[in-house]
């Protein structure tokens, strides 16, 4: 039997999209969000790039997301042209119960865009 | 630098040191974030959750309280019964000239965010980026 004291809450998890054109390092991706390498608060998005790329699995076609609550159509559209494009998209989950940046993370919304790169972490469509 | 200390079973107080005139742009410039990036966003809104909702601790004593209680240590020991080893690195850090505010945590609004700020290992790092010179 566990006995878990102090607040109880029920873990979530959520998804995101990520889609890229070139493999990225996490200095690359720490200079492409916007934060140099040596500032003391880079280990947030440290653990943003680690997260991502530990989790994220590659799809080949946008089926994904057509059954999957419902995505809004720009999403879908954004993945079906990044697909022919020849980009490389990928979907994850990222959940509450692991550390508390990822928690934070899973638990906000938020999208990233950049050049040939996109991170979308809104809605949980799946 | 943030001291926190147990207000009641549900919420926490947080002692918030900067140095006089500090604002935004200075902790973000102290973050290394550029402009109109994801970080700098990111990095805004943290020192928002550090901001919200919060009072200047010596300004209150000096506005209300001083005829009541003799000192700013003596004021945070019976007001806010905080033990004297938090008392006495307040109490530096306004003798250093720093700007002392007060807040309460978890805060309304960003919710998400101050959680993650206020846990221990967040919170060490954090301390370490705001002493850094």
């Amino acid at each position: 039997m566990k006995i878990k004291s102090d607040f109880i809450t029920n873990s979530s998890s959520t998804s995101f999209i990520l889609i890229y054109e070139d493999e990225l390092s996490k200095s690359e991706f720490l200079k492409m969000i916007g934060i140099e390498e040596d500032s003391a608060l880079a280990f947030l998005f440290e653990n943003l790039y680690e997260k991502l790329w530990e989790y994220k699995k590659p799809v080949y076609t946008p089926h994904f997301l057509f059954n999957k609550g419902v995505p809004p159509d720009e999403l879908k559209t954004q993945v079906s042209e990044a697909l022919k494009e020849g980009l490389k998209v990928f979907v994850g989950n990222w959940s509450t119960e692991v550390d508390i940046i990822e928690d934070f993370f899973c638990t906000d919304s938020f999208e990233i865009k950049e050049d040939k790169f996109y991170l979308h972490a809104f809605s949980c469509y799946w | 630098m943030i001291f926190l200390s147990k207000k009641d079973n549900l919420d926490t107080y947080f002692f918030l040191t900067l140095k006089k005139n500090f604002n935004k742009k200075d902790f973000l410039r102290k973050a290394k974030v550029k402009k109109g990036s994801f970080a700098e966003n990111l990095i805004s809104r943290l020192f928002e959750v550090l901001r919200h909702e919060v009072i200047d601790i010596n300004a209150e004593f000096k506005k209300y309280y001083r005829k009541e209680y003799e000192s700013l240590q003596i004021f945070l020991d019976k007001k806010y019964n905080l033990n004297k080893k938090l008392t006495d690195k307040i109490v530096e850090a306004n003798n250093k000239g720093y700007k002392i505010f007060l807040g309460v945590t978890p805060c309304s609004g960003d919710t998400g965010l101050s959680r993650m700020i206020f846990s221990d290992s967040f919170l060490e790092k954090l301390n370490g980026f705001l002493e850094k010179e």
